[in-house]
């Protein structure tokens, strides 16, 4: 059991240390005036499988759940709840720790269907150990109709060398949703490493991935597609630091906001042992309709001259006339040209997966969105 | 007038950024017939294909445009682009994450007019007639299913546009300056396209600047748009003389109809 | 508060190097240690003969400086000893003595760059002498015939009080941080000026060689009017090295730009390594109006400066270029801001940094597009240029968009010298700090067009002398 302490009021939301004027982007305090004892099921948006033939895991908000994992006594390594409030006191709600390991040369796909409370907060912890010369695909699907409770993941990774891993993370929240998530990826030499999200919608949902290289020539490779409906909200941050030679680190991340509120964080760190590195964070955000609030904020952490390359990149702005123009001349109507662009970004992410279903959603979701596109 | 297979562009004054460009132009482009226009830079010709393919960035003041008797003046660009009417771009613009083959499914869809789902393939011939055409155009396949001009050359955006003719069929094409960033080979490429699109009755507006277009294809007939209008228009003749003199011999020519 | 069972986990795996890549690690908050005394502001009030209204702005802002707390978002300052600080406060003390109190290096410098001998004095702080000198009083007389006011802070505080009130702190309002609240408390020098209607100042005004004794202090508070239709641009500083004999300088500029005028304020500095330089940049842009806003920083310790500009009126435009060098261990943490509020906004932000010989670059921006700015267009881009092992470069942009038909663009490249780069200069017999210096000229040279010839041929010898050498400067 994890030990808890009586201080954990003491512990801040999140420690700001950017500038005087900035104070942080999550929305800290509704996540925890909706935390508490879990109530009920919530409807699930997702019903079909999005990885066939792969292991089935369910994970319920009472805590249990049902499939091939191991289950263990509650321990975070790559966690800390000195970090902030809500992670100390998710970390210190785990009734048990889900274990998943691929043994080398072993190659195990897993789905983990994350069934979400009516209300309150339901917590799980899964950890992921992928041996050498392995691999793994892990799809963490989470998706509820009118929710208004707090479920909540960590998920941490130790990716051996020559192995690869690659987790789609999805979450299709309507309006109410809270659901928060935190993963982090350790790679060692020769590791890839992918990441997909997508997110959509929920009144905040937040999804957080950082994964760390050592050791050379790993790769890794995040991919997030966000979409915030009004009175949404999508909260995103990608990570990367890398400290391993040879390596590629690329982040993109898409974003569609059609009057809701839209976040995004990515921090690329490149250190000293990053040798002849490619480093490379791309982020485009598109408002549709009125009312969106969008932030971006890529950051960049050059130490030494020693990657190739490091840049990043961000745009926020309306779909680009241009581009509405060239679609409209091949005959299609502005919300066809704005289904061409939205699925076509979906895809990418969705690559590998089964992801009819999915995509079936956002369609739906697609023709419920404010009609004029030009504000 | 009785009802013919043409494109007419009537009188047709036109702006961007609040100034005027187009003063009264007056086309008539026949189906089956090669109409080149030219003219110095600066004097409207890709403003004219914007307008008639309906950009929001061309505002029209006066005029019509017809196509077959209907008058699609007032008409969203994609309702254009399924009564037959298709542009290629001069600049053709950077789409990253959509692949070419997504957009044209998505187009041949829509032409069709019933689908299930806009981005799905339900024609097996489509992608073996995407392929052909991209190696018509001299592309390799691959651009299939690369983002779309995303870090394409000059020239691959202009055999993009040109397989996408070849894909799209429509009746009539504009087409600016598809000769521009292209080696002879493509030159090749791009006369012999408009010659079959001649043979299959199509109606092509070739936008051009330069004269060495009509060495891999003959113009049924020459005009110039000079000050925001058409001034003159002929044969080969015509060509010659704006090669040997330029464009200034214009100065004070009054505006000309042209028609077939 | 531990987590049971992290030794079990161990395995194969080192997870602690693993866990610190996660946690975060964090600054410790700036020590202040000595205090500002009330009467020690009343004095300073009191030797400048000060109307009431300043003095109670004064005391209200040291009231503010109290309660704030110790910013904790800069790095690169532990402590700041205040009691040391106020030792400068006083007129003459910042002033060397003789040729001689100059540290070696500097001379060597100034001997190089054959300055004429007035600049050198005045450079080195010993003399500010040439206000006198035929050059500048032509230019000084060309103002007083446009009616343009360009006076001592002081002399404005007393001559025309109501311009003063109606701006001064009101641009930048001490409250905002810690900082700002200790220069009002403690201003002292800085320059007013004031551009009537219509009135249109074709040359750049070099500020320094005009009012170098109001420049040369550390708390010095520049205001800057330009009334509607007005244009003016106005150069602070001076790339050639400056030797300071005070560690602490926290300066305020605060420029209003009125309906349809033009601003432009450039700052090059360049001052002596002991310096920890903190500057407090804003303007107001009206309708029509643009500020132009050129920082160029290659001296001093540590600088912090973030030029910013709300773009209030409609139609309203900024540009904001930054030039920082960090050649040693020194840290530049330099931004921009901009701040849309009208509609049809405009923003260029440009920010090039080179680190070198263990030198750290901090970019931190933020555009902020307000709801109801409609169609502001802004695009920044940031490049760095790292140039060794031990230098790092870091960039922190935050973009903050409310507003639906709003464009922002923002790009980042860190890069570096290649090893093919070197040699292929050095193969045409360029040593390695000579091909250094000719690339950090090249990266810098989109942002240099804007500069005035002979500024610019000045950083141009600056830049070369830094990197030619191996150990640089500092």
């Amino acid at each position: 059991m994890l030990e808890g302490s009586a201080d954990i009021k003491d512990v801040p939301y999140q420690r700001v240390r950017d500038s005087p004027t900035l104070k942080f982007y999550s929305s800290w305090e509704k996540y925890e005036s909706g935390m508490g004892e879990p109530v009920g099921i919530a409807n699930p948006i997702i019903n079909e499988r999005t990885l066939r033939g792969a292991e089935l895991v369910e994970l319920r908000p009472d805590g249990s759940y049902r499939g091939s994992l191991e289950e263990e006594s509650p321990s975070a390594d790559l966690f800390s709840v000195t970090e902030g409030r809500i992670l100390a006191k998710h970390l210190m709600s785990l009734k048990s720790s889900l274990k998943l390991k691929v043994n080398d040369g072993e190659n195990r796909r897993v789905e983990i269907i994350y069934l979400a409370p009516e209300a309150g907060s339901s917590h799980h912890h899964i950890r992921i150990d992928v041996g050498r010369g392995s691999s793994a695909e892990i799809a963490l699907i989470s998706s509820a109709r009118s929710s208004a409770g707090v479920p909540i993941t960590t998920m941490e990774a130790f990716v051996g060398e020559g192995s690869k891993l690659r987790i789609w993370r999805v979450s299709v929240f309507e309006r109410e949703g809270l659901p928060i998530s935190w993963l982090r990826v350790s790679g060692r030499g020769a590791s890839e490493v992918e990441v997909r999200n997508v997110l959509l919608g929920g009144g905040a949902s937040f999804a957080s991935d950082e994964i760390s290289l050592i050791g050379s020539k790993s790769a890794a490779k995040m991919n997030s597609f966000l979409m915030a409906m009004e009175g949404e909200k999508v909260d995103h941050l990608t990570n990367i630091s890398n400290n391993s030679p040879g390596s590629n680190a690329s982040i993109f991340v898409n974003g569609f906001n059609f009057g809701g509120v839209l976040v995004h964080r990515g921090k690329l760190k490149v250190t000293r042992e990053a040798l002849e590195s490619e480093n490379k964070l791309s982020s485009i955000f598109y408002r549709i309709g009125s009312g969106s609030k969008t932030y971006s904020v890529p950051s960049l952490e050059v130490e030494g001259d020693f990657a190739v390359s490091a840049s990043h990149e961000t745009s926020v702005s309306p779909l680009p006339e241009i581009v509405l123009f060239y679609m409209k001349s091949r005959g299609l109507n502005e919300r066809e040209s704005l289904e061409v662009m939205v699925r076509s970004s979906l895809s990418k992410v969705l690559e590998g997966m089964d992801g009819d279903a999915i995509e079936k959603v956002i369609s739906e979701i697609l023709l419920r969105a404010p009609s004029g596109i030009s504000p | 007038m009785f009802y013919t297979l043409t494109l007419q562009i009537e009188d047709l004054y036109a702006e961007i950024g609040g100034k005027a460009v187009l003063r009264g132009v007056n086309i008539e482009l026949k189906r089956g017939e090669v109409l080149a226009l030219m003219g110095p830079n600066g004097s409207g010709k890709t403003t004219l294909a914007n307008a008639v393919a309906g950009s929001p960035s061309v505002i029209v003041k006066r005029g019509k445009i017809v196509v077959d008797g209907e008058d699609i003046t007032g008409l969203p660009p994609e309702e254009r682009s399924l009564h037959g009417v298709l542009l290629l771009f001069q600049q053709p613009p950077e789409i990253p994450g959509v692949k070419l083959s997504t957009l044209m499914i998505a187009a041949y869809n829509k032409r069709r007019g019933s689908y299930a789902d806009l981005l799905k393939a339900t024609d097996p011939s489509l992608f073996s007639k995407m392929r052909s055409s991209l190696y018509a155009a001299g592309l390799n396949e691959d651009f299939l299913f690369r983002d779309l001009n995303v870090g394409f050359s000059g020239g691959e955006r202009k055999r993009l546009e040109l397989a996408q003719a070849m894909i799209l069929g429509s009746k009539y094409l504009l087409m600016d300056e598809p000769d521009s960033g292209l080696d002879v080979e493509g030159l090749k490429a791009v006369g012999s396209f408009i010659e079959d699109a001649r043979k299959e009755g199509r109606g092509v507006l070739l936008i051009t600047h330069y004269t060495r277009l009509f060495s891999a294809v003959r113009p049924d007939r020459i005009a110039i748009l000079f000050g925001g209008k058409v001034v003159v228009e002929g044969g080969l003749e015509v060509a010659e003389r704006v090669e040997k003199e330029g464009y200034s011999w214009l100065e004070g020519q009054e505006a000309k109809r042209v028609e077939g | 508060m531990k987590v049971e069972g992290k030794a079990e986990l161990l395995d194969t795996i080192s997870s602690s190097s693993e866990a610190a890549a996660f946690s975060p690690r964090y600054e410790k908050a700036i020590e202040i240690r000595g205090k500002v005394d009330r009467s020690l502001v009343e004095e300073i009030s009191r030797e400048k003969r000060e109307p009431e209204w300043m003095l109670r702005l004064r005391l209200k802002a040291l009231e503010s400086y109290n309660k704030l707390p110790a910013p904790n978002w800069l790095s690169g300052v532990d402590e700041l000893d205040l009691d040391e600080l106020i030792h400068y406060l006083k007129p003459d003390a910042a002033l060397a003595r003789s040729w001689d109190d100059i540290p070696e290096d500097i001379r060597r410098v100034y001997e190089s760059l054959k300055l004429p001998e007035a600049e050198k004095r005045a450079l080195a702080g010993i003399s500010f002498q040439f206000e006198s000198e035929t050059v500048y009083l032509g230019v000084k007389r060309m103002l007083e015939e446009k009616k343009v006011i360009m006076v001592p802070m002081e002399e404005a505080v007393i001559r025309y009080p109501d311009m003063v009130k109606q701006y001064f702190s009101k641009v930048f309002p001490y409250a905002e941080h810690k900082f700002a609240a200790l220069h009002t408390a403690l201003w002292s020098g800085g320059v007013f000026v004031y551009v009537p209607k219509g009135v249109r100042i074709p040359q750049p005004i070099e500020a320094f060689f005009f009012m170098a004794s109001a420049l040369e202090g550390q708390f010095e508070h520049t205001l800057l009017i330009a009334d509607e239709g007005s244009e003016l641009q106005f150069i602070e500083g001076c790339s050639a090295p400056m030797y300071k004999r005070y560690s602490f300088h926290d300066g305020m500029v605060e420029i209003y730009a009125h309906k349809g005028s033009k601003v432009k304020f450039v700052t090059l500095q360049n001052w002596s390594g002991n310096v920890i330089n903190f500057n407090n940049k804003r303007a107001v842009a009206e309708g029509g109006a643009s500020v132009e806003w050129l920082e160029g920083s290659v001296g001093s310790k540590v600088t912090y400066v973030y030029p910013s500009t709300i773009l209030k009126g409609n139609d309203s435009s900024t540009s904001i270029y930054t030039i920082t060098i960090s050649n040693g261990k020194k840290l530049k943490d330099t931004g921009a801001k901009v701040i849309a509020i009208g509609k049809n906004a405009r923003a260029k932000l440009v920010s090039k940094s080179i680190s070198a010989n263990g030198g750290k670059n901090v970019y931190r921006g933020l555009v902020r597009i307000n709801k109801g700015a409609m169609n502001a267009v802004v695009a920044s881009s940031c490049d760095s240029l790292i140039l060794d092992g031990s230098s790092s470069s870091y960039t922190y942009p935050h973009n903050q968009v409310e507003e639906d038909t709003a464009s922002i663009t923002h790009e980042a490249r860190t890069g570096r010298i290649s090893e093919e780069q070197l040699f292929y200069m050095r193969s045409r017999g360029l040593s390695e700090g000579e091909a250094k210096s000719l690339m950090v000229l090249g990266f810098m040279e989109d942002v240099l067009i804007d500069i005035p010839f002979e500024m610019a041929s000045v950083l141009n010898s600056v830049v070369q002398l830094e990197f030619s050498k191996l150990g640089g400067m500092g």
